[in-house]
């Protein structure tokens, strides 16, 4: 998956700092590389690496940490680096202070550097914090004289008072860190250099840490260099930012273009095509239509389930249809059954009914539930819940050992089918949730094969009975190859197969048959296939509503592109752009690209 | 070569950030002890106990003094070899701090050496109980010890140089460190007279600047002997040569600590 991450430079942004000659440059970082030898065989002794050397056997593999980068920081510059783990972004900071020596290029520093990489460094944990604190300003270099006038300041912030005289090692893990901190910022340095400190300490202190970074950034007018995790924070103390991925520069410009780019694209993964795409269409000066995304989602599947059931399923419902919210192929073979009896699905829990699934239940004043369980998992709690609620009502319980007798079983327990039936395989949900607007609106029943090539008697004898005139195959060559279709084509079944390459290009394949069979769809639903939970229950939505279902996932690029074509494609006539889901999965950003898309 | 007054900063700087960590590692060795730092006096004290029971009642060596030849030899041995030994793990156990902070590397061995000195001089006052035992009356000779020391002091901050950076590069020099002092400890006459030595071994001590520098201590406190001007220069010029050797290693390598620390 690493392989995937892009590294080239990104530069055709427009953001390249105009010259600003009045302020003087603090940092200057001048093609800067840093290669780290890594011995690919561990050599600590004097005998092996006289061997090796005797050999010509000294072999280093070479770790390019840092590949020519430039920076400038001018006074007052508040400079972030963004970049994923292992980026090189900790050793920029150690060659700009000075702890480390660039292989090739120079860096040059105008004016005193404090740096608050990794807090603490030469604490000794069996002094006590008063004999610490002057050690570790002596190491960090302050004068006597300064610590001894500082110290009641540096006591008070760091809030130990009361423990000065106690061995360090009694203290707790933030207590420590509130002390490095408050030594480390006690002097107004010319140039701050903050790594990461700010994650430590509880919240309270992380404001106030914060707050004294931005009291030095205000009114001492300190030039600051910062690397964080936390995109927000970037974003809210830098002006400049650079974005730096395994070693190389890629975007370099104002805190608040980097910090966007690199929330959409920082880390995820794709070809640098799919990159592209996504990046021009960031950066494209479109405003999105009004109201045109809209976004279903709830603190978790059951509720999300909820909710969708509502969107079609308004008022009282006789049947309703409950399935375990842990198990995918179940929930779809639900939904199936669902589509057919014209009932609400809603998930539940193994070991217990979740509130919002009993109170909806409640809801609809249903009379009939039906259960499906795949191999025994549902608890009895979970059924006596469901009887128990509302007295006389019935719960027919359908369990199975596997999902291609649950499935058979939902089969048999409605008789109201379309012609069309759908047979996949267990795991295949990608393919299944993209079929759902077609198949939930023609009332396909879904089955399952029973192992690789093989279909269960019984679901063959289903599947031949006649009342189908069609099968849609969802599933590749593995799960079924052409001879275990031969005897559904011999009973007359026109068999339709989607053989994509991965689940995003079946989706396209899928959603692009769906509009050959007639159906303008009239609004999209983005879901991710990631986590697909709050889209299993989409379905009777989607069929409602003239939806097609689009997946993507934004820490994959090359399905963003494709979703970026696809809505592009569908363009002006799409209505609405429904995104399933909170904002851990789509964020605003996500949802902006592709709205920007629908309305070019 | 003028000296700036950023220059004069830096070195207070650093003189600070030396004592720091002498005070530190002060409190460190004796905290918990119950005797405390009695046992830096206690210490050359029992062992000079141990070896002159053993040496007098095994070897019979004709020394006048016997014990208080051994306690000279010893402490002054002991300054060379512990100031050596601890100058040399002093970069790698101090990876932490070399790895996060821009901090003079030079700093490290040389604490190391003052710390041992510290725990030198308060070893003196065995000595002293012991010549008061003796009455051994002290000489104006006595005087020179400062220059001894200062001697001793070079020379071993010189060789903890040389060991440091090698102990960063292989880290084998920590164990093969302990032997060399060992087999150095028989190679100088510290238990033994000189006169048992064969001529050629003789002629070789002339050679062990350790050789030199006991016998200073003991011209000047045990039998009243005023060091020449030439065996003065003999002994600076040792502890300066291995001092600027020392300094050359380090400096010619200390960039490249902090890929192997």
């Amino acid at each position: 998956m690493a392989e995937n991450i892009n590294t080239t430079s990104l530069q055709c942004l427009a953001t390249s700092f105009e010259e600003e000659p009045g302020r003087p440059v603090m940092i200057s970082v001048d093609h800067v590389s840093m290669v780290f030898n890594m011995a690919s065989e561990q050599l600590n002794n004097l005998k092996e690496y006289a061997i090796a050397l005797a050999r010509h056997e000294l072999r280093f593999k070479e770790l390019k940490a840092l590949d020519d980068v430039s920076l400038e920081v001018r006074r007052g510059d508040v400079f972030g680096i963004l970049g994923t783990n292992g980026s090189g972004k900790s050793t920029l900071l150690k060659i700009v202070a000075g702890v480390l020596e660039p292989t090739l290029g120079t860096c040059t520093i105008n004016g005193n550097i404090a740096p608050l990489i990794e807090l603490g460094a030469g604490f000794d944990l069996e002094l006590t914090a008063r004999e610490n604190i002057y050690l570790n300003g002596a190491l960090l270099g302050y004068p006597k004289k300064f610590i001894e006038q500082h110290f009641d300041d540096i006591v008070a912030f760091a809030e130990v008072e009361q423990f000065l005289d106690m061995p360090m090692k009694n203290y707790s893990s933030g207590m420590v860190a509130r002390i490095a901190f408050a030594i480390a910022t006690i002097i107004v340095p010319e140039i701050l250099i903050v790594d990461e400190v700010l994650s430590v300490g509880d919240f309270m202190f992380q404001q106030k840490c914060e707050r004294r970074i931005q009291e030095l950034i205000k009114e001492h007018e300190v030039t600051v260099l910062i690397v964080s995790h936390n995109n927000d924070q970037i974003e809210r103390l830098c002006n400049k930012a650079i974005w730096i991925e395994k070693g190389h520069p890629r975007l370099m410009g104002s805190a608040q273009d980097v910090c966007r780019i690199y929330r959409v694209l920082g880390g995820h993964t794709g070809k640098a095509s799919s990159e592209q795409r996504v990046f021009d269409m960031l950066g494209r000066d479109v405003s999105p239509r009004e109201e045109l995304t809209r976004t279903i989602s709830a603190d978790d599947r059951y509720g999300s389930a909820v909710k969708l059931a509502e969107l079609c399923h308004e008022g009282p419902s006789d049947t309703v249809i409950i399935c375990p919210g842990e198990d995918a192929s179940a929930c779809l073979v639900g939904a199936g059954l669902g589509s057919t009896l014209d009932a609400p699905l809603l998930l539940t829990r193994s070991e217990s009914l979740p509130d919002v699934t009993a109170h909806a239940l409640r809801q609809y004043g249903a009379s009939h539930v039906i259960a499906l369980d795949r191999g025994c998992r549902l608890s009895p709690v979970v059924t006596s819940a469901l009887e128990d609620e509302a007295g006389e009502r019935k719960v027919t319980l359908l369990q199975k050992a596997t999902i291609d007798e649950l499935a058979l079983a939902a089969f048999r327990a409605a008789d109201q089918w379309g012609d069309t039936a759908v047979i996949t395989w267990d795991g295949c949900t990608g393919d299944i949730i993209s079929l759902l607007p077609f198949s939930q609106g023609e009332r396909a029943p879904l089955f399952f094969n029973h192992d690789d090539g093989i279909i269960a008697p019984e679901t063959l004898a289903a599947l031949t009975s006649g009342a189908f005139r069609r099968l849609i195959v969802l599933g590749g060559t593995v799960s079924f190859p052409e001879s275990c279709l031969e005897p559904l084509r011999e009973a007359g079944l026109e068999v339709i197969r989607f053989c994509g390459k991965d689940a995003y290009d079946a989706n396209g394949l899928i959603d692009d048959w769906i509009v050959t069979q007639g159906k303008r769809p009239r609004n999209l639903i983005i879901t991710s296939i990631w986590n697909p939970f709050d889209a299993l229950t989409a379905g009777p939505c989607a069929a409602a509503s003239d939806s097609l279902i689009v997946l993507e996932d934004p820490g994959d690029l090359d399905s963003v592109a494709r979703a970026i074509d696809y809505v592009e494609k569908m363009g002006p006539g799409i209505e609405h752009l429904v995104f399933l889901g909170d904002h851990t999965r789509f964020q605003e950003l996500d949802k902006e690209i592709l709205a920007k898309a629908a309305s070019c | 070569m003028a000296f700036s007054a950023t220059d004069k900063a830096a070195l207070n700087r650093n003189w600070f950030t030396i004592t720091s960590l002498v005070t530190k590692d002060f409190k460190l060795k004796y905290r918990r002890s119950v005797l405390g730092i009695a046992w830096s006096v206690l210490n050359p004290l029992l062992m000079m106990c141990v070896l002159s029971a053993v040496f007098s009642t095994f070897f019979r060596f004709q020394i006048e003094n016997f014990p208080l030849y051994l306690i000279l030899g010893n402490t002054i041995f002991s300054l060379m070899a512990d100031s050596t030994s601890s100058a040399m793990s002093s970069i790698i156990d101090s990876a932490p701090l070399i790895k996060k902070i821009r901090i003079e590397k030079l700093i490290f061995p040389l604490e190391k050496v003052l710390f041992t000195l510290v725990n030198f001089v308060i070893s003196l006052i065995a000595v002293a109980l012991v010549m008061l035992f003796f009455r051994i009356v002290p000489t104006w000779n006595l005087l020179l010890l400062p220059l001894l020391i200062l001697y001793v002091t070079i020379f071993s901050a010189g060789i903890g140089l040389i060991l440091a950076t090698l102990a960063v590069f292989f880290r084998d020099v920590l164990h093969f460190w302990s032997v060399i002092i060992t087999a150095w400890t028989y190679a100088t006459p510290l238990f033994y007279p000189v006169d048992i030595l064969p001529d050629w071994m003789l002629a070789f001590e002339t050679f062990n600047p350790m050789y030199h520098y006991v016998t200073y201590f003991r011209d000047i406190a045990l039998w009243g002997n005023t060091p020449g001007v030439g065996e003065n220069l003999v002994c600076l010029g040792m502890a300066l040569v291995m001092l600027v050797l020392g300094l050359v290693v380090f400096k010619k390598n200390e960039k490249k600590f902090i890929l192997y620390v």
